[in-house]
């Protein structure tokens, strides 16, 4: 599992996925995915529900077979592969625990299917279960344990055969808010320790930047965007992705003029500048999508010439930071965020404000998507 | 589904009683009654236990009764079994058509459908008739009145007992179970064997329990269908209470297969611990 695998590339793929497809009637549910996983990556899929992460997962497990594409493992196609002949492990979103096993023989199954022997099964199942850190509870049924217990249960089930992938289907969705955190931090340090090459589907925008190397987002049945979690957030590839990562004032725009510094653009509520988006071309007069962070928005009190004129329509005291609402001069609302002890935080609705954004924070997406 | 929150412990005792003196009065009293006519006559006397344990014949007709209970409910099991996983895979109209067969039995009349199987079985019934003219056989089989015959009209009647517990202990396995253990490595053979089949015992105890008790105990079709050569304990408790008049030995009878079929349903219950296999997790 550890071990470098080089492929034609040169880089080691532990999973590649070319041009994959899935139909189901006369509905694309993955439509002409590609992507490639290194060796002790942990990437994740993240999508809204019905965006096809599910059914990308399925192909990937086998449950589902493909229309078209490929799924290469090592160099080994396992598009039409079973499931059970699959080198891979899987947590499942429930835990799928085997009810009426014991924790050990539920960690032993998947050794048990593979015929390992008796001993060997056993000094193994120890091992995995001393990994999630579950000593002492070989015995316990299913039933008795904690949600978060019996996540470790699954996951120890999971590695115990050191398969080549690990693919987690929302693992911790089912656990409460705190105990979620708390496994995010301790996945991902068993990620780390055990170099595992993970795939982890979820819808949970804020677990998938925290725990991944990169994070594919999925749309209607194709990636959106294939980055790290900081190119992300800083340079989302689409207004779909600006939303969906991380807050994000969406507004339409004209483009008055193309510049090497920018985009001119003229927007109901005045002129702004803008940094298009990698690959997208535009013209003048397009209309385009412009999408702007609020912590990027900076706000002052008082009718400054050179800024977005505005009214507090109201502030929001979050804890670490103010979101404050303003209402521009069309009509339409920007959100922006001020920390608490500024001037800002604290003026009455209807004050007079303006607002400036810097030209590499302003977001200029092709309009049409989303 | 636990009833916590709702009704209190004393309002739902009330609630049930009703029912209860009703089965006080019209059930259990006349039980009582009947069976402790067996031990006094007029006085207290363990005679009629004593002559049913002595004669061959009686002790006979009930191996024969726990024989036939016992190959009906393997049958009804191996049958049965694959029409309820059936049952529990199929969705929407199939799924009725298939439920349709196995309830509308269950909704007919048990004389009707041993009056069916006599039609079909007879010595010129529809089965014969169809065999002679297709050239297979030349002589009428006896079809009817047989052991064969018995088992078969008994597996028929009894099947829904069999299917319906099964069939909803498979819908109670969560789909992902199954799924989880293709996934970690297992054959479709073995998600079967490991998976699906040990989490739908209690569902085959079920059955089993039904289905061999109310063969234990089994009136109307034997006596039709098996005719007067093979004989049921309940066909012989009919003969003493009916044709003899003679109460006390068939109350007795009564008391043995009640017994039986309790005792029965206890070593069930102990041997395979049904309890510990029921889903909750």
């Amino acid at each position: 599992m550890m071990t470098p695998h080089k492929n034609q590339g040169g880089d080691s793929a532990a999973l590649s996925i070319r041009s994959l497809v899935k139909r189901y009637g006369s509905v694309v549910a993955t439509d002409g995915v590609s992507l490639d996983v290194s060796a002790g990556e942990f990437m994740s899929l993240l999508g809204p529900s019905g965006s096809g992460k599910t059914t990308l997962l399925m192909l990937l497990a086998g449950f589902e077979v493909a229309d078209g594409g490929e799924i290469r493992m090592r160099d080994r196609d396992i598009s039409r592969v079973p499931p059970n002949k699959r080198d891979i492990g899987m947590v499942f979103q429930r835990y799928a625990l085997f009810p009426h096993m014991s924790v050990a023989q539920n960690v032993a199954f998947p050794l048990r299917m593979r015929g390992v022997a008796k001993a060997d099964r056993e000094a193994r199942v120890r091992a995995a279960l001393e990994t999630v850190e579950l000593t002492g509870y070989l015995d316990r049924m299913p039933a008795q344990l904690s949600g978060g217990q019996q996540q470790r249960v699954a996951l120890a089930r999971a590695i115990v055969f050191e398969p080549g992938i690990l693919l987690m289907d929302e693992p911790l969705g089912a656990l409460d808010r705190k105990l979620r955190k708390h496994m995010q931090v301790e996945l991902k340090e068993l990620q780390g320790r055990l170099g595992a090459t993970v795939i982890y589907v979820t819808h949970d925008q804020e677990e998938a930047l925290a725990m991944s190397d990169r994070v594919a987002i999925i749309n209607a049945g194709r990636i959106e965007q294939l980055a790290t979690p900081r190119e992300l957030y800083d340079a989302p590839a689409s207004a779909f992705v600006g939303d969906f990562i991380g807050e994000i004032n969406l507004f339409d725009a004209k483009v008055e003029e193309l510049e090497s510094g920018g985009i001119k653009l003229a927007s109901g509520f005045g002129p702004l500048t803008g940094t298009p988006v990698p690959g997208a071309t535009f013209s003048r007069g397009q209309k385009v999508h412009v999408g702007i962070r609020p912590e990027r928005i900076a706000v002052r009190a008082g009718a400054a010439s050179d800024g977005w004129q505005a009214g507090i329509r109201q502030t929001i005291f979050n804890g670490s930071n103010v979101t404050v609402y303003a209402t521009m001069q069309d009509g339409q609302e920007l959100r922006a965020t001020v920390a608490p002890n500024d001037r800002e935080a604290s003026l009455a609705r209807g004050e007079a404000i303006s607002l400036s954004a810097a030209p590499r924070d302003v977001f200029v997406f092709p309009a049409g998507a989303a | 589904m636990s009833m916590r929150g709702g009704l209190s412990r004393s309002t739902a005792a009330l609630m049930a009683l009703p029912l209860a003196a009703l089965m006080i009065a019209a059930f259990v009293w006349p039980l009582v009654a009947f069976l402790s006519v067996s031990l006094f006559d007029p006085g207290f006397t363990l005679e009629h236990y004593a002559r049913l344990f002595a004669t061959e014949l009686y002790l006979e007709v009930l191996g024969e009764t726990i024989l036939t209970a016992l190959i009906v409910t393997a049958v009804t099991l191996l049958l049965g079994y694959p029409i309820a996983w059936m049952m529990a895979k199929l969705r929407g109209r199939w799924a009725w058509i298939v439920a349709a067969c196995v309830l509308i039995p269950l909704w007919t009349p048990v004389l009707v459908r041993s009056y069916a199987w006599i039609i079909i079985l007879q010595r010129r019934g529809v089965l014969n008739t169809t065999l002679a003219s297709l050239g297979i056989v030349d002589q009428p089989l006896t079809l009817l009145y047989t052991f064969g015959a018995v088992v078969l009209a008994m597996t028929h009647v009894l099947m829904p007992f069999m299917i319906l517990p099964i069939q909803s202990s498979l819908r109670a396995i969560p789909e992902e179970l199954p799924r989880a253990a293709r996934g970690l490595g297992a054959s479709h053979l073995r998600v079967f064997t490991s998976v699906i089949l040990p989490l739908s015992l209690p569902g085959v105890m079920a059955g089993c329990l039904m289905v061999f008790i109310i063969a234990l105990g089994f009136y109307i079709t034997p006596a039709l269908v098996g005719g007067p050569r093979t004989l049921m304990i309940s066909t012989l408790i009919t003969q003493q209470a009916f044709e003899l008049l003679n109460w006390p030995f068939a109350a007795s009878i009564s008391t043995v297969l009640l017994v039986l079929t309790l005792g029965i349903a206890i070593v069930f219950r102990r041997l395979l611990n049904v309890d510990r296999l029921s889903l909750h997790a």
